[in-house]
């Protein structure tokens, strides 16, 4: 079931660099949410910006509500993260398919570049995890390391790489996964971050034999199936799929990475 | 009961209400269904059928611009024979009309789609999509020429007693010479406007953002050209006219109507807010209520 409504802000709270987490009271989103489902979000009243922001779920932190991680980065983002707590805002949701759901013990290895934790600080929620999963964090600089002081990313087995070497190892969060990836395979990577990461992450996984879901961000118009705007090249069922709908979350091995 | 009379003519049908849903923004109807009774509406126009699937141009396909939404989805739909095995079937079920919209790259795909779809049951008519700028054969060839769209128009009528209805693109100098020509040649309805052809430039790289290179723009940036073409055309023309460009409010789609449309269509806004016909539908009549307006059709700019 997908839902259309005004949603009540809870709390605002900024972190890192120009980025906000959102609390939204919407018990009829956070009842079915899955992790790597997303939310369109209007903030603003009339037709300019005119589309929704579609914006991953981080987490449903109690019964009622949503978490959001938004980075302001435009006009739709800036009204998006400029609200605050009482304000209303217009969500609809969950859309998308979201990852796999987590077999009993599974080792996952969660890779998240910048606030592609988003989705994987909801997955890390979910029951069943076995040992030795663990969350891989790619920042480019100290500001981005605001996030790990969640409460939830705080209690994972955290790898942390940054561009500028301020923490953790130095480098593409790849450069922190590879050694993990020798040391331990997982039963599955999920990922979500910049079309480059999730690229060099399939690489790694499939060199590695081992199954990997990605989160895939395009441009997106309607986010329900309506428009046909969202397509991701794939070579397996398609040409196309559709972000919305098929995806976010796709099997990495499908994803035809030359035709993007 | 409603107390104003909200049923509207076009032809060889009557609409319970004027408000439509534009072909490519409403899937085929199911998409919507979550969100509010889609039998409500006068009607759902759905994406366009041609006689095979088409896979739809590469990504990026859409981009926003001021108040608007440029695309170039390349007619991506899934076929005539999955169209009828596995959307019609819940389309028929509804209490409203349903009008198949049709896109060929030539004369013989628009009447496969056609004489196919006319015996069925579930479809009221026919939008033919004459108009499309985002494929090189996707019909606008047959909306640029009066000739070549009367043509067109006469093969179809001798296909379908039902409703025919041709969508007209405004990329043409004069709109009212087309809206004379499919009239002649028998057509029961016109819809006014497709998407206005546009680009976006990525200044970053200098490139055009759409995999297409250029889309049609569509949205609120257009709602006062499209008026203008409605306003025109149904001056000229004495065809039923369903008026579309940025409708995205009650006020938007009584301009239209007092423009000279007979009914109206919502495009982009069912992009945006997955509700917005039915919201509009109401608007409309407690605008019709408000003013002790009886009948939606004596509105009509005519």
């Amino acid at each position: 079931m997908k839902y259309s409504l005004k949603s009540e802000v809870k709390e605002v709270r900024a972190f890192g660099e120009d980025c906000y987490e959102l609390r939204l009271n919407c018990p009829e989103i956070a009842a079915c949410a899955r992790p790597g489902q997303f939310v369109q979000l209007k903030a603003w009243e009339g037709p300019e910006p005119l589309l929704r922001r579609p914006i991953s779920i981080a987490g449903v932190p109690d019964p009622d509500s949503i978490l959001l991680w938004v980075r302001r980065v435009g006009r739709g983002t800036g009204l998006i993260t400029g609200v605050l707590p009482g304000d209303t805002m217009e969500v609809v949701g969950p859309l998308g398919n979201g990852f796999s759901p987590v077999s009993e013990g599974e080792v996952v290895y969660m890779v998240g570049g910048k606030l592609g934790a988003a989705p994987m600080r909801f997955f890390s929620t979910g029951k069943g995890l076995g040992a030795g999963s663990r969350f891989f964090y790619g920042a480019a600089c100290e500001c981005d390391l605001d996030l790990l002081g969640d409460p939830v990313i705080e209690c994972l087995d955290v790898c942390v790489a940054t561009e500028d070497g301020c923490a953790g190892t130095k480098g593409f969060v790849t450069e922190a996964l590879v050694p993990a990836m020798e040391e331990k395979k997982p039963d599955r990577i999920v990922a979500c971050g910049p079309h480059g990461m999730l690229r060099a992450v399939a690489d790694i996984a499939e060199a590695a034999g081992v199954v990997c879901e990605v989160s895939m961000e395009t441009y997106m118009s309607c986010g329900i199936g309506a428009c046909m705007g969202c397509a991701v090249p794939v070579k397996e069922g398609g040409p196309y799929m559709h972000a919305c709908t098929d995806g976010p979350v796709f099997d990495s091995r499908i994803i035809d990475w030359e035709a993007f | 009961m409603s107390k104003v009379d909200l049923s509207v003519d076009l032809g060889r049908i009557k609409l319970k209400n004027p408000v439509l849903v534009s072909s490519g923004t409403f899937g085929y109807g199911r998409e919507f269904g979550d969100f509010f009774d889609v039998g409500r509406l006068g009607g759902i126009v759905t994406k366009a059928i041609s006689p095979a699937p088409r896979e739809g141009n590469p990504p990026p396909r859409t981009i926003e611009t001021a108040a608007g939404l440029l695309n170039a989805i390349g007619l991506e739909n899934c076929g005539l024979d999955a169209f009828v095995g596995e959307k019609l079937p819940y389309l028929s079920g509804l209490d409203t009309a349903v009008i198949v919209n049709v896109a060929g790259r030539c004369e013989d795909d628009y009447v496969k789609v056609v004489e196919r779809l006319t015996g069925e049951e579930g479809v009221d008519g026919f939008e033919i999509n004459i108009s499309c700028p985002n494929v090189s054969e996707g019909g606008i060839e047959f909306g640029t020429c009066p000739e070549t769209a009367a043509r067109l128009t006469a093969a179809l009528r001798k296909k379908t007693d039902k409703e025919l209805i041709i969508k007209l693109s405004p990329n043409v100098t004069d709109t009212s010479l087309i809206a004379l020509a499919v009239k002649d040649a028998g057509a029961d309805a016109l819809s006014l406007v497709n998407t206005y052809r546009g680009m976006a430039i990525d200044v970053e790289t200098g490139r055009p953002v759409l995999g297409n290179k250029t889309g049609g723009l569509s949205g609120p940036a257009i709602k006062p050209l499209a008026l203008y073409q409605v306003y025109q055309v149904s001056f000229k023309v004495n065809l039923p006219v369903i008026g579309m460009g940025g409708i995205v409010s009650a006020g938007d789609a009584m301009e239209f109507i007092f423009a000279g449309a007979d009914a109206v269509s919502v495009g982009t806004a069912n992009l945006v807010n997955p509700a917005s016909s039915v919201e509009i539908l109401e608007g409309i009549e407690k605008y019709c209520i408000d003013r002790g307006i009886g009948r939606v059709s004596d509105c009509s700019g005519r």
